[in-house]
């Protein structure tokens, strides 16, 4: 078979090219073990009673208001099968059906409430649904134990992109929105955070001087806008992986962040040397090796052999070796064996045709639907117009207070509102300076005190909103009745400007 | 490489001096000392309104003592006397539950506990009828100081042993909370509270704040807000809502006594260090000093428009007397300053769920 006649230059192409697999096993498994971690851990806290069980009134994502809540066993159902699944593509046990099981379940319980939204949650669904499409199995799996799939050496050079792109906009999102008046010439917010840590040991006493803000602001953006730079430069990479593990350690320790840093420093190891990520997999061969005794295919698989030992008394220290690879494997260039048959050759131009289509779609949307706060006047911060799924993280201290009247139009007697009766503490902290959970809060309100007898509620609210340690300033206006406002993609025309 | 950290430092550099002449306006920063702030709430607020309260109690309940021995009119008045004291001195402890005084368990804190407004009468006539009840059950309207009031105030035949033996019950188990709380509140008790001076949820700081605010808005919305029938799906107001409702003339007094517990805790005591002392410390904290002092004025002038000793609050609620009306506006107005403004500029965590992170 002549290469070049059908697939001209398919080899040196930046999508198709075939690169080694490893990179993309070694993110596997350390993701399938963080998110098995982070729903574990989500379970031993008790935040599925605190965060879906309890609140009696749930805030929505604009356009997922249809989905439905399920009852409790749901929720607790979900959630197992999170976690499961999370094991499965750990282990690349049933692969395909674990990653698709964990994105739609991740992905609901961050859909039925709002409140609790946050970037990385968003990180989250974004990689395991990227990961639906990826051969990650094909190599030191489970599913290669049971011969469900073929074992595969290497990938088309795009599977491992992909992953490194979502990370470089992870972190060049994060920086470009630190380039801001506040954050650079006031350090602000982390003036005000960071001498709220000063107990801290070490560092601790440095944190009350704004000097140290500015540091650590003028840091944190040039980190942000840079490291995937110095992540994808050979020269720098090691170097670069320390400042990330170091910058997230720092940040874990300082912030009530969750999983956040662990999520960060288990990704980011994709940019590393395919060799670095063979040697990290030999490792945990030998360590299968000495945890399980009857693991022979997959050892088979993986070129290992069992060697029977030689002394027959006593135990003898190494019974694997490993075996010569049983086929060159190349990194940079194909061999013109690469495809098995013409079947393969014709599906993989169809892939790449494909490939051509959809890969700028998804790398224009994602460059694109961070920036779509353009389309809206006024100050970001303070509308919060296109502020989610931007990785906008850290930027502003927000803190509101929130008072809902409710009206009775036929007899005009006006009532406020208590929002802890509805609300619990986070939910009711979140809403307080968010225009569109103000909005839904009003419209449940509405419903509700209809319910109880209320003739057409109409529902105003006085809303205080502290940015940045400035004197709190209305944030829509008193005046309106929210119930006749509908939520959507327009310029949310109650919003009261920002005034400096 | 040399060039890129000599980039870094430059950029470094280019920070501090933009550190040096930005923003003049309260950038002289103290050290904020929290053990102090703490040593001083436990040890200047909480412990000796507890210890207040406990005397009083305990002299309440000695007269109660003499009232079962001889039930007369006179040693009736004496115990009524008795238990105004307790009530207003009730106020300064209701405000930090915390500690020992705190939720535990099946045990709610003992602002619910010994602080349940308004009272069940049924119940309570139920339970001095029938003689059989249990005071650590989940009708916390049936037991505590406002049942003591109930008793002592309004209750037809005051004087009958069953009524008696119940009022006696009811006034030891009052007692009994009261002491637990305050043999609890030990040295390493204290020693754990100033110790936990982080601002993370769960430290001492955001929980000393969370009850300090919580008890704000109770005096807005349960002692003025709902008898004045200001919740939606109110369609009057209802004067039999308010605190202290039996003995008549305290609920004005007991709200204004609450309000100066609100100040005092915020202001520190005899010019101690408080939230003010706090704030000073932060950014823009000045600002919010200023605020908060106009409106803390504003809400004095508002109380004294009445006439706390004589005015009933029921009465003024049920004429829909307009000061009253605007007593609640203006704590309304004090919100903000106090629930979002504070709690943001001393970068304390009011809850444990975690949040964006870089």
């Amino acid at each position: 078979m002549k290469k070049s006649s059908i697939l001209p230059n398919l080899e040196n192409s930046f999508l198709v090219k075939p690169i080694a697999i490893e990179p993309l096993i070694v993110f596997r498994i350390l993701f399938g073990f963080l998110m098995f971690f982070s729903t574990a851990r989500f379970m031993v806290l008790g935040w599925i009673n605190e965060h879906y069980i309890q609140p009696m009134f749930h805030f929505r994502f604009f356009g997922f208001s249809w989905l439905p809540i399920g009852p409790d066993w749901f929720i607790y159902v979900i959630h197992i099968i999170m976690l499961l699944s999370s094991l499965g593509i750990m282990l690349g046990y049933k692969y395909r059906t674990s990653t698709i099981l964990f994105f739609l379940t991740f992905t609901y319980t961050e859909l039925i409430e709002l409140s609790y939204y946050l970037n990385h949650y968003y990180f989250v669904s974004i990689i395991s649904f990227i990961l639906i499409f990826l051969p990650a199995q094909k190599y030191f799996s489970l599913d290669l134990l049971n011969y469900r799939v073929e074992e595969k050496r290497q990938v088309e050079k795009w599977i491992i992109d992909i992953l490194k792109f979502q990370l470089f906009v992870v972190y060049f999102f994060a920086g470009i929105a630190k380039i801001n008046h506040d954050w650079l010439f006031e350090a602000l917010p982390l003036r005000i955070w960071l001498p709220a840590h000063d107990t801290l040991p070490i560092i601790g006493r440095w944190l009350m001087y704004p000097e140290t803000a500015f540091v650590f602001s003028w840091l944190g953006m040039l980190f942000d806008t840079t490291i995937s730079f110095f992540l994808m430069w050979n020269r720098t990479r090691l170097f670069a992986y320390l400042a990330v593990v170091f910058f997230h350690t720092i940040t874990g320790l300082l912030f009530q962040i969750g999983v956040f840093p662990l999520v960060m420093i288990a990704s980011t190891p994709i940019f590393f040397d395919a060799k670095v990520h063979k040697s990290i997999i030999e490792k945990l061969q030998i360590a299968q090796v000495f945890l399980w005794g009857k693991i022979e295919p997959i050892l088979i698989r993986t070129n290992w052999k069992k060697v029977e030992p030689e002394c027959e008394v006593g135990w003898c220290e190494t019974p694997y070796v490993q075996m010569q690879d049983r086929e060159p494997i190349f990194y940079n260039s194909l061999p013109v064996s690469y495809f098995k048959n013409i079947e393969e050759l014709r599906e993989t131009r169809l892939r790449y045709h494909w490939l051509k289509f959809l890969l700028p779609i998804y790398v224009c949307f994602q460059f694109l639907f961070p920036l779509r706060f353009l389309a809206y006047p006024g100050n970001l911060f303070w509308t919060e117009q296109g502020y989610r799924f931007c990785w906008r993280v850290m930027l502003v201290e927000k803190s509101g207070s929130a008072l809902f009247y409710v009206k009775d139009a036929k007899t005009g007697k006006e009532g406020v509102v208590d929002n802890t009766e509805f609300l619990n503490v986070h939910q009711e902290k979140q809403m307080s300076f968010q225009p569109d959970m103000i909005l839904q809060f009003a419209h449940f309100l509405a419903d509700y005190y209809e319910k109880k007898g209320v003739m057409n509620p109409e529902v105003r609210a006085e809303v205080f909103v502290t940015l940045n340690a400035r004197p709190s300033q209305l944030l829509i206006n008193p005046q309106i009745d929210l119930s006749k406002i509908e939520d959507g993609w327009n310029k949310k025309e109650w919003i009261l400007p920002f005034v400096e | 490489m040399k060039l890129f950290y000599k980039r870094i430092s430059i950029l470094l550099v280019v920070a501090l001096l933009i550190s040096a002449c930005s923003s003049t306006d309260d950038s002289k920063k103290e050290e904020f000392d929290r053990k102090a702030f703490l040593n001083e709430a436990v040890v200047k607020i909480i412990l000796p309104s507890i210890e207040q309260f406990y005397v009083d109690i305990q002299a309440l309940d000695g007269q109660i003592q003499r009232l079962s021995e001889s039930p007369s009119q006179s040693f009736l008045e004496t115990s009524q006397s008795s238990w105004k004291a307790s009530y207003l001195s009730w106020q300064a402890v209701s405000i930090l539950t915390i500690g020992p005084a705190s939720a535990d368990g099946l045990r709610k804190s003992l602002f619910e506990e010994m602080g349940t407004f308004p009272v069940s009468e049924q119940k309570i006539e139920q339970r001095i009828e029938s003689g059989t009840y249990n005071l650590s059950d989940f009708d916390r309207d049936a037991r505590g100081l406002f049942t003591i009031e109930y008793l002592l105030f309004a209750n037809p035949d005051p004087f009958s042993q069953k009524s008696i033996t119940f009022l006696k019950a009811v006034s030891a188990d009052v007692l009994r909370r009261i002491e637990e709380v305050k043999t609890a509140w030990n040295t390493k008790q204290v020693t754990d509270f100033i110790e936990n001076n982080g601002t993370g949820a769960g430290s001492s700081t955001s929980e000393y704040y969370n009850e300090y605010v919580k008890s704000y808005e109770v005096l807005k919305n349960f002692k003025i807000g709902l008898p004045l029938g200001l919740r939606p799906g109110q369609t009057q107001v209802e004067p039999e809502l308010v605190e202290a409702y039996y003995s008549k003339s305290m609920s004005l007094k007991g709200a204004k006594y609450h309000f100066e517990q609100i100040k005092t805790i915020w202001r520190g005591p005899e010019n101690g260090i408080g939230f003010k002392g706090y704030l000073r410390t932060v950014t823009g904290g000045v600002a919010l000093i200023e605020s908060t002092e106009n409106q803390f004025a504003i809400v004095d002038s508002v109380f004294s428009r009445f006439d706390v000793e004589t005015e009933l609050l029921s009465k003024l609620v049920a004429e829909n007397d307009e000061r009253v009306i605007l007593l609640h506006t203006e704590l309304q107005r004090l919100t903000r300053f106090l629930k979002s403004e504070l709690s943001s500029l001393i970068g304390i965590a009011i809850t444990y769920s975690s949040s964006d992170g870089d």
